[in-house]
Formats: C-alpha cells, sequence, structure tokens
C-alpha cells in the first residue's frame, strides 16, 4: 500500500497523473455546479410556479369539497387551504358592482404571499394570511369604482364587512385570462352571511394542498375516482398554459447544457486517460523486465485508478459544490433570495458521470498495460496505443451516452446527441478521406508549407481522425448550446415585446363594443381587435357522449369544463394549422377549428362532426382542422374557432386588450363605472412574473454556456496534447534537417487550421440536424436553418484549433531541436 | 547458468516472414561473462531478450539456472526475471520522473526488498553518486545516468545481468570509464553476464566473445 502511495505520488510529481486529474476534477465540479444551479433553479421555478397557485396543487371543483378530504389530506401530513369563488353584487354609501369574491380559509395561502396596503398608492406590505372574520380585503379599481377607502363599510350580498387594506397581490393570480378574476378577498366564514351562495349559484371551490411529492401522490391516488369527474387536480405545470411552455423550455435547456458539459467533460477524461496510459507502456515494459508480473501491473494501475478517483471526485465535489455557490453569490442580484434547496440527486450526478467517464475511458487502456511486451525496452519503436482508437471510440461513444441518459433521464435529448454523434462520426470518415484525395490532387501546385501540412495530416490519419471527431462534437455541442440559447432568449424577448397588451377586457356585451372602442380612442389607446366570446362545452362527438372518451384519455385537460370558444374569418399569428384546412370563406355549413392539445386529448380527426352547448342550445359543427397554439403569446386564444356567427350579435360577447401605460391607470376606473358589468383582467403581475424568470433562466443559460465553453477548451488543448510527443518529434526533425522555424510554424498552422476546419464544418452540420431535432421536438419551436452555421463553422473552427494548436506546440519551436529529441528518446 | 537449445525466432512482416534467429545453440557457465558482437540488425538484441525472458522464441529452448523459461506462463517468467536477472540498456532507461536514488530503489521496491533504500543509497555510492541522489535524470549527463542504471542494475544482486551496448549512447571516454566501473562491479559481485556490443575492445574485456552475423551465432577464438 505504501508502495502504491509512493508510486501514484511520483506518478504526479512527474506530470504524468496531472491532465487526467485535472479533467476529473474539472468534470465532476463542473456537472457538479452546473447539476446544483439548474436543480435549484428548476426547482424554484416550480416553486415559484407553485406560487401561481398558492400551493403545490389544486382541487377544483364547481361542488362543494367533501369535508372528509381535509381529514384526508391532515392524515397524510399534507396542509390544505379552501377557496371559494363567486360573483355578488358590492354596494357602498353610493355606488354598486358586480365583483367577484374570493373567500379564503385560514391558513391560506400555502404557498407564496399576499400584498396589501392601506392606500391604493402605498407600495405596501408582505403578509403570509387572507382577511379575519369581518374584514373585505379589495383591489384597488373596485375601491375607485365603489368610492370608498380603507375603513369604510362594503356589503357583499348581505353581508357588511370592513374594508381593511387594499389587496395589491395575491399569489394565485387569475390563472387563465378569462378564468374568474377575485376583486375582493373576505374570511370564508363570512360566506353564509352574505347569502350569496344558494343552490344552483355558480360558485368555483378549490382545495389547495402542499406537501411532500409522495403524500400528494397517495392523495390523488385515494380520490382517483373522483378527479376527472367532478374534481380537477391542477399542478403548477397545467396551472398555467403561458408560463408552462416557457418554463418547459427553460428546464429543457438546461438539461441539454447540462447533458452536453456531461459530454465534454466526458471527452476531455477519455484523452487524458488514454494519453496517460500511452505514456505508461516504457515504464511498464521496465517494471516488467524487474520481475513485476502482468497481474501486479494490473493491479497497480486498478489502485492508481481507484485512489485517482477517490481523490478526484470528492475534490471535484466539493469545488463543483463551490463554484456553484459562487455562483449564486454572483447573481444574488437576480435570483430569488430564497432559492429552493438542491434534490439529493443532483449532488451525486457529478460524481457520478465523473466516476463512469474515469472508469469506462481509464480502465480499457490501463489493464491492457497488462500486455505491454518486456522486450519493448530493447527497440526504439515509438509508444503506440494498446487499444484501438477505433475500439476506444465505440467504448466512449457508448459511455457518453450512458451519461447524457443517466444526466438528462431525457429521451428525447438522448436520442437527439447520439443522432448528432453519429452523423459526425461518420462524417469524419467521409470528410476526411474526401479531403485527403483533394489534398492529394492539389498538393503538388501548394507552397512548401502546405504540402508539408498535408502530408502531416495524411501521415497521422488514424489520430487525425479521432481528432477530428472529437473537436466536431465539440463544435456541435457548443454550436447546438449557442444556437439554442440564442432562438430560445430571442422567443421569449419576442413574445414578451415591451408593450404587450397588459389588459384583458371581456364580458361585454354587443350594444357596449362601439362605445367602449370610442373611449380607448379617445384616450390614445391602441386596442387588439375584438373578438366575439362565448363560454360553451364540447358534449357529443359523431353523436356520441363524449364521456367515454374523457374516460379513456390520459391528458390532464378537463374536457368537461366550459371552452373558450370564439368565429373568425382569418387565423391569428400565433396560430398555426396543423391538420386539415383553415376555413373556407364560402362554406355555408358551420365549420369550427379545435386546438390541438384538447384535439389530442379527447382524439378527435378533421371530418368530425362536434356538439357544442352554448347557452343551453346546441350546435353541430364540422372539425375542418386542428390548429397548434402558442399560448405564451399573452394574445387572447381560443380552443375552438368557427367559421361564422353562431349566436346572433344581441347574444354575443365580445373581448378586446389592450397595452396600458402606467400613467393611464385611471381609464381603467373610467371603464368600469361607465360599463359595470365588463370584467377586466391586469396581467402586469403575470407579466412582471413571467419577465423575471425569463431573465433568471436566461441568466443561469449563459452562466452554463460559459462553464462549457472552459470544458470545450479544456478538451480541445488535452486533446492537442496527446499528440504533441509526435507532432514533437517531427518538427524537430524538420528542424534537424535545416528547416527554418517559419516553415516549421507554418507546417503546424495548416495542419491544426484544417483540422479545425474539417472540424468545424462537419460540427456545424452535425448541430443543423441536432437542433432540427431539438427545436421541433424538445422546444417545440419552428426551425429555421442556421444557414451562416456551414460557413461560420469552419472559419471558427480553424482559427480555434489553429491557435490553441500553435499555443500549445509553439514550445516546440523555441526548443533547440536537439533537446527535443532527446526527451522524448 | 545460460543454456540455449535450437533457438529460433520468426516475425511474421508485410511480406511473409523474417528469420530472425536461426537456431542457436549457446552455453554460459556461472560467473562468465561472453560479449556479442556483431553489425546493426544482426538480431543480437533480440537473442539477449530472449534468453532474459522478455520475449519467447518461436521454437527452442531456454534454460536459465536450471528452469526452462520458455514454456512458462508470463506470471511464472516474471518471478524468475525477479530472481535472477537484471539489465543494463544502451538508452540507460531511466524513468523521468524519478530522481536518481528512486531510479534505483525501483527493482528493489518491485522484488519487496526490505532495506532498499539503504541497499539503493550504498549502490549509489560505488558508482561515485553519492552526492546525486536527489537528481533527475535530466540532470544527470549521459556517463552519470548510465552510472546510475549500473547501480540500479547490481542493487538487485540478480546472479544474471544482460548489457545491451551499455556504452553505445557514450563518448569513447565516459564510455571506458563506465565499461571500466561495469566490469570491476561484475567481477566483485561474481555476476554472469552477457554483454551485447560492436565496440572489439570492450567484447575483449569478456571471458568469451561470440560473433552475431544474420541471426546465426558463432563464437570467436581467443
Ligand atoms: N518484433 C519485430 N518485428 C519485426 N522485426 C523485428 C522485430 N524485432 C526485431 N526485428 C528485426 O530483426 C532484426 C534484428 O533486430 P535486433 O535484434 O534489434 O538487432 P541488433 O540488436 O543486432 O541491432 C532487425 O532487422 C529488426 O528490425
Ligand atoms: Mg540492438
Amino acid at each position: 500500500m505504501k508502495n502504491l502511495l509512493t508510486f501514484i505520488w511520483r506518478d504526479w510529481r512527474g506530470g504524468e497523473l496531472s491532465i487526467l486529474v485535472f479533467s476529473v476534477i474539472l468534470a465532476t465540479a463542473t456537472v457538479t455546479s452546473i447539476s446544483l444551479f439548474t436543480n435549484r433553479i428548476q426547482n424554484s421555478i416550480q416553486q415559484e410556479a407553485a406560487e401561481f397557485l398558492a400551493a403545490d396543487v389544486q382541487v377544483r371543483s364547481s361542488m362543494n369539497i367533501p369535508d372528509e378530504w381535509f381529514e384526508d389530506a391532515n392524515e397524510l401530513n399534507l396542509q390544505s387551504a379552501q377557496i371559494q369563488s363567486f360573483r355578488a353584487m358590492a354596494f357602498a354609501k353610493d355606488a354598486m358592482q358586480l365583483a367577484t369574491v374570493k373567500a379564503v380559509s385560514n391558513s391560506y395561502p400555502l404557498k407564496g404571499t399576499l400584498t396589501i396596503a392601506e392606500n391604493p398608492a402605498d407600495e405596501g406590505q408582505i403578509v403570509s394570511n387572507g382577511p379575519a372574520a369581518g374584514e373585505a380585503w379589495i383591489v384597488a379599481r373596485l375601491m375607485a369604482a365603489l368610492d370608498i377607502k380603507t375603513g369604510d363599510t362594503v356589503t357583499i350580498g348581505d353581508a357588511d364587512l370592513t374594508v381593511t387594506s387594499v389587496l395589491i397581490k395575491e399569489p394565485d393570480s387569475p390563472q387563465t385570462f378569462f378564468g374568474v378574476a377575485p376583486r375582493i378577498m373576505i374570511h370564508q366564514s363570512d360566506v353564509p352571511r352574505t347569502g350569496a351562495v344558494q343552490v344552483g349559484s355558480r360558485v368555483n371551490y378549490a382545495l389547495l394542498l402542499a406537501g411532500e411529492n409522495k403524500q400528494l401522490d397517495a392523495f390523488k391516488t385515494l380520490h382517483q375516482d373522483d378527479f376527472g369527474n367532478h374534481f380537477r387536480w391542477t399542478t403548477p405545470q397545467q396551472g398555467s398554459q403561458s408560463l408552462d411552455q416557457a418554463l418547459q423550455r427553460a428546464e429543457k435547456f438546461l438539461l441539454l447544457a447540462g447533458s452536453l458539459s456531461v459530454i465534454l467533460c466526458g471527452v476531455a477524461i477519455a484523452l487524458a486517460a488514454r494519453r496517460y496510459a500511452t505514456r505508461q507502456t516504457t515504464n511498464v515494459a521496465l517494471l516488467k523486465t524487474f520481475g513485476q508480473s502482468p497481474n501486479q501491473i494490473a493491479k497497480r494501475y486498478l489502485a492508481v485508478l481507484f485512489v485517482v478517483a477517490s481523490i478526484t471526485l470528492s475534490l471535484g465535489f466539493l469545488s463543483g459544490w463551490g463554484l456553484h455557490i459562487l455562483l449564486l453569490t454572483l447573481l444574488a442580484d437576480l435570483l430569488p433570495a430564497n432559492l429552493a434547496a438542491a434534490n439529493y440527486s443532483a449532488y451525486g450526478v457529478g460524481a457520478l458521470a465523473g466516476s463512469v467517464a474515469l472508469f469506462s475511458f481509464a480502465l480499457p487502456p490501463l489493464l491492457a498495460l497488462r500486455k505491454v511486451p518486456p522486450a519493448k525496452v530493447l527497440r526504439e519503436d515509438s509508444e503506440d496505443a494498446l487499444i484501438s482508437a477505433r475500439l476506444s471510440a465505440v467504448i466512449g461513444f457508448f459511455s457518453i451516452l450512458l451519461l447524457v441518459a443517466i444526466f438528462s433521464r431525457d429521451l428525447a435529448i438522448t436520442a437527439i446527441v447520439t443522432v448528432g454523434c453519429l452523423v459526425t462520426i461518420f462524417g469524419v470518415g467521409f470528410l476526411g478521406w474526401l479531403t485527403l484525395q483533394l489534398g492529394n490532387l492539389v498538393a503538388s501546385s501548394l507552397g512548401q508549407s502546405w504540402r508539408l501540412g498535408l502530408a502531416n495530416l495524411q501521415r497521422h490519419q488514424q489520430v487525425n481522425a479521432l481528432q477530428i471527431m472529437i473537436f466536431a462534437s465539440l463544435f456541435m455541442l457548443l454550436f447546438v448550446l449557442i444556437a439554442s440559447r440564442t432562438s430560445l432568449i430571442g422567443q421569449w424577448q419576442s413574445q414578451l415585446p415591451t408593450h404587450s397588451p397588459n389588459v384583458f377586457v371581456f364580458n361585454i356585451f354587443n350594444h357596449e363594443k362601439a362605445q367602449i372602442e370610442e373611449q380607448l380612442v379617445a384616450n390614445k389607446i391602441d386596442h387588439q381587435p375584438f373578438y366575439p366570446m362565448m363560454r360553451g362545452r364540447v358534449i357529443e362527438v359523431n353523436g356520441e357522449s363524449i364521456t367515454p372518451r374523457i374516460e379513456q384519455t390520459a391528458s390532464h385537460m378537463n374536457y368537461e369544463r366550459e371552452l373558450n370558444l370564439t368565429w373568425a374569418k382569418n387565423l391569428g399569428d400565433d396560430n398555426k394549422v396543423t391538420d386539415g384546412h383553415w376555413h373556407d370563406a364560402e362554406s355555408e355549413s358551420l365549420e369550427v377549428s379545435a386546438e390541438a392539445d384538447y384535439a389530442q386529448g379527447l382524439g378527435l380527426v378533421v371530418g368530425d362532426k362536434l356538439t357544442f352547448s352554448i347557452t343551453a342550445q346546441e350546435f353541430t359543427a364540422t372539425l375542418t382542422s386542428i390548429r397548434s397554439v402558442q399560448w405564451d403569446s399573452m394574445n387572447p386564444n381560443f380552443f375552438m374557432i368557427f367559421n361564422q356567427p353562431v349566436l346572433d350579435d344581441a347574444a354575443t360577447n365580445w373581448l378586446t386588450s389592450f397595452y396600458l401605460p402606467p400613467d393611464k391607470k385611471a381609464v381603467l376606473n373610467q371603464l368600469t363605472a361607465a360599463f359595470p358589468t365588463i370584467s377586466l383582467i391586469e396581467l402586469d403581475q403575470m407579466i412582471a412574473q413571467i419577465q423575471g424568470i425569463i431573465s433568471q433562466v436566461s441568466m443561469a443559460i449563459e452562466f452554463i454556456l460559459l462553464l462549457v465553453l472552459a470544458a470545450g477548451t479544456l478538451v480541445l488543448i488535452t486533446s492537442i496534447q496527446s499528440t504533441l510527443d509526435i507532432r514533437m518529434q517531427e518538427s524537430a526533425i524538420l528542424r534537424a534537417l535545416g528547416a527554418p522555424k517559419r516553415l516549421v510554424i507554418r507546417t503546424l498552422l495548416v495542419e491544426f487550421g484544417c483540422l479545425g476546419g474539417m472540424a468545424g464544418l462537419l460540427g456545424a452540420i452535425a448541430a443543423e440536424a441536432a437542433l432540427y431535432g431539438l427545436q421541433t421536438r424538445v422546444f417545440s419551436l419552428d426551425y429555421a436553418p442556421n444557414s451562416m452555421l456551414i460557413l461560420i463553422g469552419p472559419i471558427m473552427g480553424a482559427l480555434l484549433v489553429g491557435m490553441v494548436g500553435w499555443l500549445s506546440t509553439r514550445s516546440v519551436v523555441a526548443t533547440p531541436p536537439l533537446q527535443v529529441l532527446r526527451q522524448l528518446s | 547458468m545460460i543454456k540455449t537449445e535450437q533457438l529460433q525466432h520468426q516475425v511474421p512482416v508485410t511480406d511473409g516472414v523474417l528469420t530472425i534467429l536461426k537456431g542457436i545453440n549457446l552455453s554460459i557457465k556461472r560467473g562468465e561473462s561472453i560479449a556479442i558482437v556483431g553489425a546493426s540488425g544482426s538480431g543480437k538484441s533480440t537473442l539477449l531478450g530472449m534468453l532474459a525472458g522478455l520475449d519467447t522464441p518461436s521454437s527452442g529452448k531456454i534454460l536459465l539456472d536450471g528452469t526452462e523459461i520458455t514454456q512458462l506462463d508470463e506470471e511464472k517468467r516474471s518471478a524468475v526475471r525477479s530472481k535472477l536477472v537484471s539489465f543494463v540498456f544502451q538508452n540507460f532507461q531511466l524513468l523521468s520522473s524519478l530522481n536518481a536514488l528512486e531510479n534505483v530503489m525501483l527493482p528493489l521496491e518491485v522484488a519487496n526488498h526490505p532495506q532498499a533504500k539503504q541497499q539503493a543509497i550504498e549502490f549509489l555510492g560505488r558508482v561515485g553518486l553519492a552526492e546525486r541522489h536527489t537528481h533527475f535524470p535530466r540532470q544527470l549527463s549521459g556517463g552519470e545516468q548510465q552510472r546510475v542504471a549500473l547501480a540500479r542494475a547490481f542493487a538487485s544482486q540478480a546472479p544474471i545481468l544482460f548489457a545491451d551496448e551499455p556504452t553505445g549512447n557514450l563518448d569513447t571516454v565516459t564510455g571506458g570509464k563506465v565499461a571500466d566501473l561495469l566490469f570491476a562491479m561484475n567481477k566483485e559481485a561474481g555476476t554472469t553476464l552477457v554483454l551485447v556490443t560492436h565496440d572489439r575492445a570492450l567484447a575483449q574485456r569478456c571471458t568469451r566473445q561470440y560473433l552475431m552475423t544474420a541471426g546465426e551465432l558463432a563464437e570467436l577464438d581467443t
């Protein structure tokens, strides 16, 4: 044991182990820090999303939540709260207004906080519970409409309540644009007094739950039969369609970036391990002449591996943890104050990836050292690798896939990365062959350094093929990452233009439409078109009730609820027909276009006859198209769009949206005063929240990109280092033969530049393939080819590899050739 | 001590097979020193490697101290090497990451010698490098490096020493000094010496000389 440690210490001192050790530490640290960081951001995003629900889960229903459910929740150690919301008239001294009342229990909210203030203009204070019995909290606009202030009395139905605060922010802001907008918050014990809730009146109930996922699942299983029937299980993911898409993409990107860093680190370890093993061959041969047996050699290097693994993995883990803390400190201003904790598994991923990479890449070549012929000490041949490049590429390929699968636990990402790598590997074979053929053809007409450089390329064909493969994969990964980052961030920015609509007005009666429009124009507010809007549900498909379909569907959607419906001649920009054709202007029969997720969940196909129930009347329409909808566009969107008016004008409600600058808030008061029955949603809060999350995620993405770039550079350097010996020897011989320094440098530059150029081209092609898959399968964005990449790729590759190559081999040219030759012999 | 019977060695090359050793019969007694001379490429190193059990011949027998080593597996052959042989090479073969003392200690450590360090210090002293323990190979001249190699070879106190062109990389004067040291230590230790060289003068200091020509060995009259 002592001998072994001495041996390892000497190897370390001699610098043999350093590249391997550093790459394992860096790999483990990178993956650990990325995984901790992304996991915590991910968890925070979920937590924040949970705040959108004020809970981890909301069970929503139009029926009262049975009392046993609260007991069940209690038994499962889940926190619970209740919300009831309904519409009621609110009266003040001189005014009255139809309002939405939200009655909450003591423990509301389970997640997130409320902000209230004394006066509408105040900044407000954060509180963690709702109003007490007898109190009412009212949003500023409604207070203005009712012309009351805190301290006054408001009457809801039959109950008199004291207005104690202005309600500024509630965690569960409107979930959908057309959901019910709470205006007055009261304690649930006051509900009976109001007399507003009678048999037959429309009340929405929600049971709020918070706790461990396991317990939540247990609760869900317990009441399995009720969900999908009258009760709807709503998680943050389903809570808000707009936020959902943005967050899902962000999470996927973080996963992708993490996976790519895993790959890069794996490659760095593979190269370092191979180099270490190759350089050990002479030593092993010598040790064998001293009588060390193959088994002893194997044991010796196994021990090296284990010691190196335990030291590097723990150092890597610690520095990864430190790095993520540093990162959090640096980004403190941008991140939420209390970032969620990481899952246990996130701590282990780095070390797991590091050890899988280390063992799968280092074990085979080190074990192969057993077979070094001792007679090698008597011969002067170069140090050849004991395991063929092809075999190590195969082993490496599968280990890397395993790593990505372990890290991402995402089939699509793993598959796409695999395809990218395969394109690279096969591309190398073809491109390498092609270039060398071309090189042969043109070589004679080129200058000396070109001829020598190209000759070098040919001579090191196998080594070069491996190196191009590595560089190309490296470039592919970088291109993929940069391109996806750019398109994601661009996508988010474009979908949230600074002046995107922040106010939605709906429940506008037909006769109010013209007046409202007039008022908006008078206030110089640009509004979106007015959409007709009605609520209705699908009751039959092809003459059969949809109930059996609902029972079969795996989707979370509630198919019995009322949908937002409209009719329109033209299709919005953020909608795309994926099946069938858009409404024919000439058609006289009733046609309808359905949103894709909804259609898929119910198993609808183009040509189906759908029967709708709208305000107690039934209509049957032919499904002529299925549309994908970009819900996060912040524009009004609808599940069903008819080709012609279904209801006559008098019975139609309208909807519009517009951007309201902060200094024109008063307009809202005018509107609600003039049209007391309209409903209004202010999206500012939600938009701010989305923008906050997006800027966080973008920061995270940019930082991770940096880490991955660092890992990439490491790979580049390691890879060049691993072939340095051969190149040094050749350059020394060249110089010993009298070649001028300049020629040697140029030869190296040509060689590395060509390598880089080819790798860049291949990387760009493979990246294009991977991006296609990622954009369409993982990010659900439109794919647009990045034609510039094919151009930039090779140029960047040539410059980068040329530069790193030149920097690493500079010393070759600086040292006298004799010394180089002697060192190498 | 060393005996071969009809030793043949062939290696596959691109166009057929190359016969490097063509039926070599050799017998070396304990304490003898023999020299093998011959042109470069005649097969001297190959033969030396066979005799030391570094490689196995295509056919024929090799007996080292009574043990037939061609039939042994690599594990057992290692044990024989550890007990019986030591080496000096043309290009010294010192590990560049180890200092002089550690290089000398290395075979002793491999053999689990209980006093590896004292033994190594003593032998470094004998080759006149007592002051250079902590120097690394790159800090030593060629002659000094080969002296470290001599200390390493003799410190293991193996009964047979194989030397492949020990002065081949050194200038005449330095080479002469290294050779003097080699013979002096060999005499003192009573080692059986097999020396490969193309330096006739060096060869003549051995008890017997053989000439290697294209894989065939013939004893020279002395
Ligand atoms: N493993 C091998 N494969 C092919 N040729 C070999 C091998 N080992 C030795 N040779 C060839 O056998 C011949 C003898 O080599 P060697 O014993 O090193 O000669 P010497 O030491 O006398 O200079 C040389 O031509 C050498 O190239
Ligand atoms: Mg030789």
